[in-house]
């Protein structure tokens, strides 16, 4: 029972603990016997091993979801995971084009378009995916987030920094975000870009304190230290720069 | 001749073997992401290059504070130990990429300005699990290797048995860089002291 109930919370966490789900999955089923909760249970076992690498559990776990649900599209998203996971990613591609004829605001099938380009190394079109998804889902904060990173990766970081900014609209009383964003901006430099990096990092610490939140404590320190090293005149430009606050 | 990293196209690097198996726990926690490091050690009059050490700074695109603060601190760890920062280390996200990525350029250039030159430490993705090859070259331009060594007295069969034991425990886990320092408010120590690598 106990393997069973700590499946579910990490369900409902959503938290990737593959080596717990590994351990406690055989003991779950056996405990749920007949019920509906055995097919959650191997969709999770099916993830778990693939997270491990374990294909033999993957195949038998995937087996029993296709036998019960043979036209779901959740189960065919998982089957072009494990094409995914045994480098068939034309396969998989294909799968996750068909449940987007079906279905063209699949959010999941598209996601995991952006992962196949992702583990090719095609960021451009996973940039143009990500942006696809935007025009469809303009607040799911995962893409925007993804599309960041990926921006990010490139040392595009203006492009970078919208996507944070946009996050930050998403989801204000986050002090991660703030500390993203932050980031980024000093990263860029410059004397306005300082300011709003410092702006940001002292919005992270209003939201978390400094005793929980070194990156933005130490951020904040680095930001006045580059500031404090500008010239008058570059500190007088940033500082009346519109749209930085006092 | 010199090259784009100021090494020298013909000098070997050693690397000892802590410092290898500090790099491999490194890549073995996050096996899905890019990784960075600094490369700590000591060049000696004969010329010889000693990597003795790594402080590991992040396993995400570096920004520019956690680079600025990282590099102080290796800088303060090695004044401790007689050692420099010698260069960086880094493994791509992507396993088929071998590209140096302009970041470490950008990292390489600064290193060069304090020690003439800087190690290129690329961490091979797709040798990792192979037990006849060292997983990293050291790389002098984007596409030429220098010759690399690993000292400290072991083989590299009693150094993989060594991993093979490290990656059973689950120590890799245990394994902090800088970025965690930071993401845990101080909680891990990116020294590593905890971890024996014998």
């Amino acid at each position: 029972k106990f393997s069973s109930i700590l499946l579910k919370e990490l369900r409902k966490s959503k938290l990737r603990r593959p080596d717990i789900i590994l351990t406690n999955g055989d003991k779950a089923l056996s405990y749920e016997g007949s019920s509906g909760e055995v097919w959650s249970i191997f969709e999770q076992m099916f993830i778990a091993a693939i997270d491990s690498g374990d294909s033999t559990l993957a195949e038998k776990c995937l087996s029993k979801l296709r036998n019960k649900f043979p036209k779901s599209a959740r189960v065919n998203r998982l089957v072009g995971i494990y094409y995914e996971f045994t480098g068939k990613y034309d396969t998989a591609m294909e799968i996750y084009k068909n449940l987007l004829i079906d279905n063209p605001s699949n959010l999941a099938a598209m996601k995991r378009k952006v992962c196949i380009f992702k583990a090719t190394g095609k960021i451009d079109d996973e940039i143009l995916e990500l942006n696809n998804i935007l025009k469809m889902y303009p607040s799911d904060f995962s893409t925007w987030l993804e599309l960041g990173d990926r921006y990010f990766s490139r040392y595009d970081l203006e492009s970078a920094a919208h996507c944070y900014e946009e996050l930050v609209l998403l989801d204000p009383y986050t002090a991660h975000t703030h500390t993203k964003l932050a980031d980024t901006y000093y990263t860029i430099g410059g004397a306005t870009n300082i300011l709003n990096a410092r702006k940001h990092f002292i919005m992270s610490l209003n939201i978390q304190c400094a005793k929980l939140n070194t990156r933005a404590f130490y951020g904040l320190i680095m930001t006045c230290k580059a500031f404090a090293g500008l010239s008058s005149k570059q500190k007088i430009s940033a500082s009346t720069s519109g749209d930085i606050a006092q | 001749m010199l090259d784009e990293f100021g090494i020298g196209k013909a000098a070997v690097v050693n690397v000892d073997s802590k410092a290898y198996m500090q790099i491999y726990l490194h890549a073995a926690k996050y096996p899905s992401t890019n990784i960075v490091g600094f490369l700590l050690g000591q060049q000696k009059p004969n010329g010889e290059i000693i990597v003795e050490d790594i402080l590991a700074i992040c396993h995400s695109y570096p920004t520019a504070s956690l680079l600025e603060i990282g590099a102080l601190t290796a800088e303060k760890i090695g004044n401790s130990s007689s050692r420099k920062v010698l260069g960086v280390y880094y493994a791509n996200e992507v396993l088929s990429d071998y590209q140096v990525p302009n970041y470490v350029v950008q990292i390489a250039s600064t290193v060069r300005a304090y020690v003439d030159f800087c190690i290129v430490c690329q961490i091979r993705n797709d040798l990792l699990s192979k037990k006849d090859n060292l997983f990293i070259q050291i790389m002098n331009s984007n596409n030429m290797k220098n010759k690399c060594k690993i000292v400290g007295g072991k083989s590299l069969e009693e150094i993989n048995d060594v991993l093979d034991s490290l990656v059973y425990k689950g120590i890799q886990f245990k394994f902090a860089d800088f970025e965690d320092h930071m993401n845990d408010n101080g909680v891990s120590d990116f020294r590593n002291p905890t971890i024996e690598l014998d």
